[in-house]
């Protein structure tokens, strides 16, 4: 059923193990351990405040960390600037408010990072960006500025952003949750078609009907701990938890 | 009108070079100032951060007419100590002092300018830039400065307009500007003309400059789309 | 440093009493330029936003004349060309009398015209900011549009140009100095009489300094003051 048994072993991209955060005297993340296999699709939700977002975040290390380690494809993160620099190339991001830079056409959005962050050729680069702009549905666009954009639109660019830098695995930080109701199924059509294709995410969302269509596991975080985690069927019709259960109520009515 | 402008043309041609040089020499060496001080000030709570507000404070609460008269005829009492110091040809030549004055003016005023800029830019573009593997320098060249310099750009452009009129003040030091010549050729001639020739002077200095923002903004689009 | 401080003391040894005479003279100045100023900010405003094409590029010429023009210039114009008016005029009407232009009076035209070219466009962005519907809202109740600008517009548009008529005042506050140029008797000509009895500049220049940067305190205050006036009644509704 899911990707990543299709080949076995599957080899495990992502490794957290004991990831502490503190924001001053709040604990926001507590003992997270996670481990995420090549190809696996991970939901992640939880109510406001309980730190799933951090926790994506820290994973590009956007968000410093004071306890526990974060291991990518084999290279521990510390802080230390190439090895930042060579993890957030592998690991690509979609921001809640999508992020654009406002001073660049769409097409620059996309060539800034492969021409400067990994040294691409121009010509290479634009080619790469109309490609996956092609992908997201609107090579037409690549020559507009993102306040020329809908929101929708604006998300698909931030994941063809993301895109072009080749990532092993992509982040989604409630990528729907600034869009209005019509626009958002537009953004889940494409992260659907990325699960198809194999890519390893992780996303923070609470869009329910994608968790089911394409999750390998869902993870419910509550104030800073991985309550419960479980392949969608069990995890929606047979939560452990009590807190779990809440929350689906609050979901689902 | 004519006459007195073509008899004394020389000295038109002088006092224009002067007053678009002490203008654009102050503008840019004040940007330049103004860079570090404006990202001090931008940075609340510090020492830094005080030390500059407090001198921003001073320069716009004071008239430019005084500063100039206290740095002129001020430094005046302290000849010995800045000719010791090597500095004292900054004072006695009236146009250094000037232009010396300007630019201490303008810093105040610009690095006003660039602390709006800085504060202007979202710190989510940061992590948008490194999400997609831009170093530090990088993010600063590629998204921090063409954002920052877009956004400064209408007010630089009306703090140069106002720098060009300030300018004029310092003939009362006895510089040879635009304006100083035509106190000069007033006293000369008694014909009230040479005023109208110092304005209309002025007045294409700052429809040139205002032409060339105006294109210099048409560049960035993407500030006012759709 | 007791020497310095004493030149500051009232009566015949001092110049205390000069210069507090010249910091009179500049705030009278000041003060007696704000309703005209403000009477022409609304006017060259109304002219920018005027049906009539001419009245519109008048309006604009305007501005962009007195925006471009030094404030010492546009002083010196003012002060001499309306002399020479006044000059031609006497000879011709009142042969054998001389009237001559009092600089204050010069002084405070010069300073309404730089002032009311930029508190026009104050005045035409808070009428936008107050925005039409407010307008429309009124000829809904029936106002003719003069009782809709002076009960509903006018009164909203005071809360926008409060903070830019603030910095137009400090600025007119600092302009002031220049009419020591065309000799009249402010603080600062007072402060070049005291220096040149006692050529003490740096002195007198620095106290003349603190003397604008307390008028600047005092003025940022105020505004803060009645800006809180103003929007005690404001809160939400638009």
């Amino acid at each position: 059923m899911a990707h990543s048994d299709q080949k076995t072993p599957a080899k495990i991209i992502i490794s957290i193990s004991a990831l502490n955060k503190w924001y001053g005297d709040l604990h926001v993340l507590r003992d997270i351990d996670l481990d995420v296999k090549k190809g696996e699709r991970i939901v992640i939700a939880g109510p406001s405040g309980s730190g799933k977002s951090t926790l994506i975040r820290c994973i590009n290390y956007l968000e410093k960390y004071q306890g526990g380690k974060i291991v990518v494809d084999g290279v521990e993160l510390i802080d230390d600037r190439k090895i930042i620099e060579n993890i957030r190339r592998e690991v690509g991001m979609v921001f809640q408010s999508f992020n654009l830079f406002p001073h660049l056409t769409i097409l620059e959005n996309c060539t800034l990072g492969p021409i400067q962050g990994l040294d691409l050729p121009k010509e290479q680069a634009i080619e790469k960006a109309m490609h996956f702009l092609n992908k997201v549905n609107i090579p037409e666009q690549a020559d507009k500025y993102p306040g020329q954009l809908s929101g929708g639109q604006q998300q698909r660019v931030a994941i063809a952003r993301s895109l072009c830098m080749n990532p092993d695995v992509m982040l989604f930080d409630e990528p729907t949750s600034a869009l209005d109701p019509e626009m958002v199924k537009e953004v889940l059509d494409i992260m659907v078609s990325l699960a198809k294709e194999g890519m390893t995410m992780l996303c923070v969302t609470h869009e329910m009907g994608f968790a089911k269509e394409v999750a390998d596991r869902v993870i419910f975080m509550d104030e800073g701990q991985i309550m419960e985690q479980n392949n969608p069927v069990e995890f929606f019709t047979n939560p452990q938890h009590e807190r779990t259960k809440e929350f689906l109520k609050q979901i689902f009515f | 009108m004519f006459a007195h402008l073509m008899d004394n043309l020389d000295l038109w041609r002088i006092g224009f070079a002067n007053t678009l040089s002490l203008t654009v020499l102050s503008f840019v060496i004040g940007f330049i100032i103004a860079i570090p001080v404006g990202l001090a000030r931008s940075r609340t709570g510090t020492w830094m951060s005080r030390i500059t507000y407090g001198y921003v404070y001073i320069i716009r609460g004071t008239p430019l007419l005084v500063q100039i008269f206290l740095l002129y005829y001020g430094a005046g009492q302290f000849h010995k100590a800045l000719s010791q110091l090597g500095l004292w040809w900054l004072f006695r030549e009236a146009y250094y002092c000037g232009l010396f004055a300007l630019i201490l003016n303008t810093v105040a005023y610009q690095a006003e300018i660039v602390r709006g800029a800085v504060l202007a830019i979202p710190k989510s573009l940061e992590e948008a830039g490194a999400s997609v593997s831009l170093s530090m320098l990088q993010i600063f060249r590629f998204i921090h400065l063409p954002i920052a310099t877009a956004r400064m750009l209408p007010a630089l452009g009306n703090e140069f307009v106002l720098l060009l009129k300030a300018s004029a003040l310092v003939s009362v030091i006895a510089v040879t500007d635009v304006m100083g010549q035509a106190r000069y050729l007033f006293s000369e001639t008694l014909d009230l003309s040479v005023y109208y020739v110092a304005a209309i002077n002025y007045l294409a200095i700052v429809l040139v400059a205002e032409a060339i923002l105006r294109k210099l903004e048409a560049r960035n689009i993407w500030l006012n789309p759709r | 440093m007791f020497e310095l401080i004493a030149l500051l003391s009232f009566g015949d040894q001092g110049w205390g009493d000069e210069l507090l005479k010249g910091l009179g003279v500049t705030l009278a100045l000041a003060f007696a330029t704000v309703p005209f100023a403000l009477i022409f900010s609304f006017l060259v405003a109304w002219s920018k936003e005027a049906p009539n094409r001419f009245l519109r590029m008048a309006g604009h010429g305007y501005t962009t004349l007195f925006r471009s023009l030094p404030e010492i210039l546009t002083l010196i114009i003012i002060y001499y060309q309306s002399q020479a008016i006044l000059n031609s005029f006497t000879s011709l009407f009142l042969p054998g009398i001389s009237i001559s232009i009092n600089p204050f009076v010069a002084g405070m035209l010069a300073l309404t015209l730089v002032f009311s070219a930029l508190g026009s466009e104050v005045v035409r962005a808070a009428y936008r900011a107050v925005g039409k519907g407010q307008l429309e809202a009124s000829y809904s109740v029936g106002l003719s549009s003069r009782k809709a600008f002076l009960n509903v517009i006018l009164p909203q548009m005071w809360r926008h140009m409060l903070p830019a008529f603030g910095n137009l005042w400090l600025i007119l506050l600092k302009d002031t100095s220049l009419v020591s140029i065309i000799a009249l008797s402010d603080i600062v000509r007072y402060t070049n009489m005291a220096i040149a009895t006692t050529k003490e500049p740096f002195f007198f220049y620095t106290v003349l300094a603190l003397v604008y940067v307390s008028l600047s305190f005092i003025s940022g205050r105020g505004q803060m003051l009645i800006e809180r006036r103003v929007n005690r009644n404001m809160v939400g509704g638009r």
